[in-house]
């Protein structure tokens, strides 16, 4: 899904390191581009472990596209914060967030 | 795995990528001669007759290639320099200190503090031997007086050095370790490579440790990447007691 939000195809390799790797590649080799899915796959990865432990711990189940809205809004946020002077909004950076971090 | 094990078959790409790579580090030790040696020469420099890697604007290809030679911890660790081996002849172009010709080691490791305090860090063999390694030659030129411990360490090295004969009339020639019949081929290194621990190619830490990441979340990678999270199997691995309810939900 997250895949689908940012137009970008791969498999999924079974090592964990080695899957991180790959996906900061899927969307070009530039710094900046693999730094971008980086961010992503920390937002994905955060998203997941929160929802385990919600759903272990508390006992609470989302549905997946609720997981997809909660890495879109991380990845949103920290974009965010690291880079003030942007302007885009959240709706921006659902429908593009290439271009809203500049390598568009 | 292999399939007499009950594998596929199937090479590891990362070890078979590097034994590939490695014949290139090979080819650039033997075959100096050739067009596409002196192409590379030229376009990347040469240090002491070896391909340097060719400062800011060089490729990644070369900086690969010879970091894998110069046994790179961040490349791919020292499995190359650890199976080389140097038959010393006349050749101007071994390095005394740094290439293993003498010994199981190179001699500025096994001499470490020697080597630190030589001002011939990058002479040749044949410079040295021309300067002189006997006692109060030429070659053995400190940074400072020597204590007397170290001065027992030249002695040492010149013990293991008497034995030597330069062979004055043949070049040097470059031995693989696990193959001396043959030299370098993929096949041997990939088997070099594979028997080996795995390399456990993780993260580098400046994609790891990022500013705009929140410091929890890596936190949290770091364990992922090290599977140390506290998940349950995990946590049973390891011999710390699970609550029952855990196990309930």
């Amino acid at each position: 899904m997250v895949r689908n939000w940012l137009d970008v195809y791969s498999a999924d390799p079974s090592n964990i390191v080695d899957h991180f790797h790959q996906f900061g590649y899927v969307a070009g080799f530039a710094k900046s581009r693999t730094s971008f899915m980086h961010l992503i796959w920390f937002a994905c990865s955060w998203a997941i472990w929160k929802e385990r432990n919600d759903k272990l711990f508390c006992n609470k189940e989302n549905p997946p596209m609720k997981l997809l809205e909660n890495v879109k809004l991380l990845s949103f946020w920290w974009f965010k914060a690291h880079d003030v002077s942007s302007h885009y909004s959240f709706y921006m950076w659902c429908q593009n967030p290439f271009s809203c971090a500049g390598i568009g | 795995m292999d399939k007499e094990v009950g594998g596929l078959g199937i090479r590891r790409i990362r070890e078979f990528n590097l034994a590939l790579l490695g014949k290139w580090c090979w080819r650039l030790l033997k075959d100096t001669e050739v067009l596409w040696y002196r192409l590379l020469a030229a376009r990347y420099g040469l240090v002491r007759g070896r391909l340097d890697v060719g400062g800011r604007d060089s490729s990644v290809w070369c900086r690969t290639i010879v970091g894998i030679r110069d046994g790179d911890a961040l490349v791919s660790g020292s499995w190359f320099p650890d199976n080389l081996r140097l038959d010393i002849g006349n050749d101007v172009n071994s390095l005394f200190w740094l290439d293993r010709w003498v010994g199981e080691v190179s001699l500025s490791v096994r001499f470490h503090r020697l080597f630190e305090l030589s001002e011939n860090k990058m002479a040749t063999v044949a410079q040295m031997f021309a300067w002189g390694w006997y006692e109060g030659g030429d070659a053995w030129r400190w940074r400072k007086r020597l204590w007397a411990w170290e001065e027992v360490l030249v002695e040492e090295c010149r013990n293991i050095l008497s034995n030597v004969v330069l062979q004055v009339d043949i070049a040097d020639s470059w031995r693989w370790f696990s193959d001396p019949a043959t030299g370098y081929t993929v096949s041997g290194a990939y088997g070099v490579l594979r028997s080996g621990t795995p390399t456990n190619h993780l993260v580098p830490a400046s994609s790891l440790w990022r500013k705009d990441v929140p410091l929890k979340v890596s936190v949290f990678a770091w364990h992922l990447f090290r599977n140390r999270l506290s998940t349950k199997t995990n946590l049973f691995q390891r011999g710390v007691a699970v609550c029952f309810w855990m196990w309930s939900t």
